[in-house]
């Protein structure tokens, strides 16, 4: 066995020229890996905001005895429980889908591992 | 010259574990590359980026030149990305010859993969009508190369060729890398045992816990390797 050679630019095989261009057509979505991970970042953001505006809207409808500026704060208080309604709910689905993700891949590899052994006995 | 395969600050991992902690490599075209390590050092994780099979979290994964992070195995496997994954890369239940019928995914004509097969490794036509998963684990991954060899790949991708194999027969199988190396194909091995490969390769890599610790010529790696296994490789990659 003898260490290999690299080729020169200009030694390209068309074979290399080939994937070249099936490489530059592929169609790349830029995707990175845990979508997972922004969507408990959102749900937890929605939460926190839910829970700031909630405080708000208390603070807005506690300081006055104006009934308008109280509807106000009403509305307010309910765009807040909402968000962090919506917040929780997206925080959950996103972190059960990173839990059940792992456990998937978990339980190939042990059904791998078993049919493995069972082969080699 | 543009790299073939480049991989930048490449993080990735399963679920919540990340086992790539910033991985850079690059691998010109023609080149035969070398990427040891002992068990769970990230090799075949870096394998399973390579070939499409695992979306990077962080970090560039390029072919020719061309960030490809997302593309999806089977895009890879057609535009010419083949992996030879360690174990048994075959389909267990079909015979040899519907295994080779397989191979025809890349627009090589039936008759093409079984002459190519047939030409390289006379045991598997002995063998034609057996059932692949009870071929002995030399000749299931002779039958692995065959589909590598037939599918006429521009970048190979070899995961532990040498598992559970004899002595005798990695260095057969090797010698058949070493050919197809000589015809221009760039490869990427990943090893756990340096020695059956060192001699076929260009270049040479020690990676740790998801780093690579050394790159340089096979034999300076070599060189490395005991310390390297034995702990003393934590130095940061030149590269």
């Amino acid at each position: 066995m003898t260490t290999t050679d690299v080729p020169s630019e200009t030694s390209l095989s068309p074979r290399l020229q080939q994937f070249q261009t099936e490489v530059s057509q592929l169609k790349v979505t830029g995707g990175k890996a845990g979508p997972e991970r922004t969507g408990r970042i959102i749900g937890g953001i929605l939460m926190v905001a839910g829970l700031v505006l909630g405080l708000l809207a208390y603070l807005m409808s506690h300081g006055t005895s104006d009934p308008l500026k109280q509807n106000d704060a009403q509305t307010l208080g309910m765009l807040a429980i909402s968000l962090a309604v919506v917040g929780t709910g997206i925080f959950v689905v996103f972190s059960l889908t990173r839990y059940f993700r792992y456990w998937l891949v978990r339980l190939i590899f042990e059904t791998r591992e078993q049919t493995d052994a069972l082969r080699s006995r | 010259m543009t790299p073939l395969l480049e991989l930048r600050d490449l993080r990735a991992g399963y679920g919540t574990i990340d086992v790539l902690h910033g991985v850079n490599l690059v691998l010109e075209p023609g080149q035969v590359y070398a990427l040891l390590g002992p068990n769970g050092a990230g090799k075949t994780t870096t394998m399973a980026v390579c070939s499409g099979q695992i979306i990077p979290s962080a970090g560039l994964f390029l072919l020719n030149g061309r960030e490809v992070n997302g593309v999806g195995s089977d895009a890879l496997a057609r535009a010419g990305v083949c992996l030879v994954p360690e174990g048994r890369g075959v389909f267990p239940n079909l015979t040899v010859t519907e295994n080779l019928r397989m191979f025809t995914f890349a627009g090589v004509s039936f008759s093409d993969v079984q002459d190519k097969a047939f030409t390289q490794f006379p045991r598997l036509r002995e063998r034609r009508r057996q059932i692949a998963g009870t071929l002995s684990g030399g000749e299931q991954q002779m039958l692995s190369m065959a589909r590598a060899m037939a599918s006429n790949p521009a970048l190979l991708l070899l995961d532990e060729l040498s598992m559970g194999l004899a002595p005798l027969i990695v260095e057969d199988l090797y010698q058949r890398v070493a050919d197809l190396a000589r015809d221009g194909l760039s490869i990427l091995i990943v090893e756990q045992f340096a020695q059956a490969i060192l001699g076929v390769a260009s270049v040479a890599s020690i990676m740790l816990h998801g780093r690579i610790t050394h790159t340089g010529p096979p034999a300076e790696i070599a060189d490395e390797l005991a310390s390297a296994y034995l702990g003393g490789g934590a130095h940061p990659s030149p590269a």
